[in-house]
């Protein structure tokens, strides 16, 4: 499903974010990228959604080479990839419905099937009832599930997640892994990149470690 | 059917049953959050609409000018469709008839009347009003012949006045040429002036809305990236701009017709004045046509400085 294949990225002051990477992720699994801060792992994550491009190697998401996609083919791919970032990027005048709703809006759907699909999203996060809440009203937990929702709420194939529980204590960080282990349970390829090991390890998920933009490790589940 | 999308299936294919539907719904939200965009920001917005509205109003206002100056242009005209051709004295009645047959052969002269230096003389004592005038036994005025002729062209007076300077028997013509060449490039200079302000104004508007919208864009740009994030199209993204621009636009053209037709209120009472001097009655009114025109050209240009800007930021905020 998901494949990076000598995988580089270097940045315009001769910097490299990314050296050499390959691995592959078969549809429907799950794994953690783990590493420091600046080990390479957001921007791991930002090519697979073609919010970057590499600057040499392949990145192929369901056999398909994203270098060879033309601009008016990311929004297909975008909807099918859900991403959960740290700093949850909610658009703060909006209200909780509209926020998880947006990318149903985007997408074209009727108003309908927006207000059910909304209501299960947030039925899965355990926001049910919340949704005419506005996001300044939230706790941090409460947002960072919001954003969870938003992510899912399009049914995509994949989940990426970028340092998903950096701001929550452990209590509600092992409340999001849960969800995310869910996720995977039901199909879904997740991809979660998180410096928290003690909490990754608590998982029965492989592990690909990351250091200055090299991978320096694959470690298997439950290791 | 090929998958568009590496991830696309069957299944995940055609989700939005409605695309056409939705694509109208999304117009409805569109126009409905540019007009709650203008209660929202009235400062901003309505401070954009004004100075659109100055700015298309000044090529408008030129053009009703050069307008106007052919509307009194048409009252001189009407009375340079006449040409007077003073006779020498010593002309006699051979030379006026020879003179007389020849000026019926022109096409462009519709009709001759012959004014006799004792017609010409009664013509003045009631002018002057001065009595006595039109009993005296020799009159010192020539005769005179009063040509109409059959349009007011500048060129068609001085092709006729040359050849009639050629005739012995005229002593001399009255054209009106000058003043006519000087009408006509007043109006020409009006129009002219009109068009390259419209075309430098214009750009003005473009850069106007351009600078609005871009700092609208600005402000959202955390939202844009976002649905570009959740798989939004660019013309997605554009839509809400669109309306924006071409909302801004179209008031702007409203508020630029108002002051034209305020303008025209303030000067319409010297016109008046001024043609019925000639016996005649013009009413200053804005032409329709302008409306229409400030109206289209004001959206039109608010709709191309969003396709201008939008799509410059947003390519910029969507793609890597």
């Amino acid at each position: 499903m998901i494949e990076f294949a000598n995988v580089s990225r270097r940045y315009a002051n001769g910097q490299f974010g990314l050296q050499d990477i390959s691995f592959r992720l078969p549809a429907g699994r799950m794994a953690f990228l783990t590493g420091h801060s600046g080990a390479g792992k957001s921007t791991l994550l930002r090519l697979i959604p073609v919010l970057d491009r590499p600057t040499s190697g392949k990145v192929l998401i369901g056999g398909y080479d994203l270098g060879k996609m033309g601009r008016h083919q990311y929004p297909k791919l975008r909807r099918q990839i859900g991403v959960v970032f740290q700093d949850h990027h909610l658009l703060a005048d909006r209200r909780v419905f509209d926020n998880v709703a947006l990318p149903l809006q985007v997408s074209g759907y009727l108003p309908g099937d927006v207000r059910r699909r909304v209501d299960a999203a947030l039925d899965k996060v355990g926001l049910l009832g919340r949704q005419r809440a506005q996001i300044h009203e939230l706790s941090g937990g409460e947002q960072q599930r919001v954003n969870i929702a938003r992510a899912l709420v399009n049914r995509p194939r994949i989940l990426l997640a970028d340092e998903p529980t950096g701001n929550l204590d452990p209590e509600l960080s092992r409340d999001i892994f849960d969800r995310f282990f869910e996720f995977h349970a039901v199909g879904v390829t997740v991809l979660i990149a998180s410096h928290d090991i003690d909490l990754l390890k608590q998982y029965p998920v492989p592990r690909i470690a990351l250091n200055q933009g090299r991978i320096s490790g694959f470690e298997e589940a439950g290791t | 059917m090929k998958p568009q999308s590496p991830l696309e299936t069957r299944a995940t294919r055609g989700k939005s049953s409605r695309p056409l539907a939705a694509w109208q719904r999304h117009h409805q939200q569109c126009l409905r959050g540019a007009f709650a965009r203008l209660i929202k920001r009235p400062v901003g917005a309505w401070a954009t609409i004004l100075v659109l509205g100055v700015v298309l109003s000044l090529p408008a206002l030129v053009m009703t000018l050069g307008h106007q100056v052919e509307r009194i242009g048409a009252l001189w005209m009407a009375d340079a469709a006449r040409m007077d051709v003073y006779l020498e004295p010593g002309a006699g009645a051979g030379e006026r008839q020879e003179l007389r047959d020849w000026l019926d052969g022109q096409a462009t002269v519709a009709d001759q009347k012959v004014i006799t230096p004792q017609e010409g003389m009664q013509t003045l004592a009631k002018r002057l009003q001065i009595e006595g005038l039109d009993s005296m036994t020799h009159s010192p005025l020539p005769y005179v012949l009063e040509l109409t002729l059959t349009d007011v062209q500048l060129e068609t007076r001085l092709t006729l006045a040359e050849g009639l300077a050629q005739k012995p028997a005229v002593a001399e013509v009255s054209s009106g040429g000058d003043w006519i060449e000087r009408l006509e490039q007043i109006r020409g200079f009006f129009q002219e002036l009109g068009w390259w302000l419209l075309a430098l104004l214009g750009l003005t508007v473009v850069f106007v809305v351009g600078n609005t919208l871009r700092l609208e864009l600005h402000e959202r740009r955390r939202e844009i990236a976002l649905i570009a994030l959740i798989g939004g199209t660019e013309r997605y993204m554009l839509r809400p701009l669109l309306y924006d621009g071409t909302l801004t636009g179209l008031l702007g053209g409203a508020i630029a017709a108002a002051l034209v037709s305020a303008a025209l209120s303030v000067v319409s009472g010297p016109m008046e004045r001024f043609a019925s001097s000639y016996g005649a009655a013009i009413e200053p009114q804005t032409d329709p046509m302008l409306i229409v025109l400030l109206l289209v050209a004001g959206g039109l240009l608010g709709w191309l400085s969003a396709q201008v800007i939008g799509r410059f930021y947003i390519g910029r905020l969507s793609t890597p």
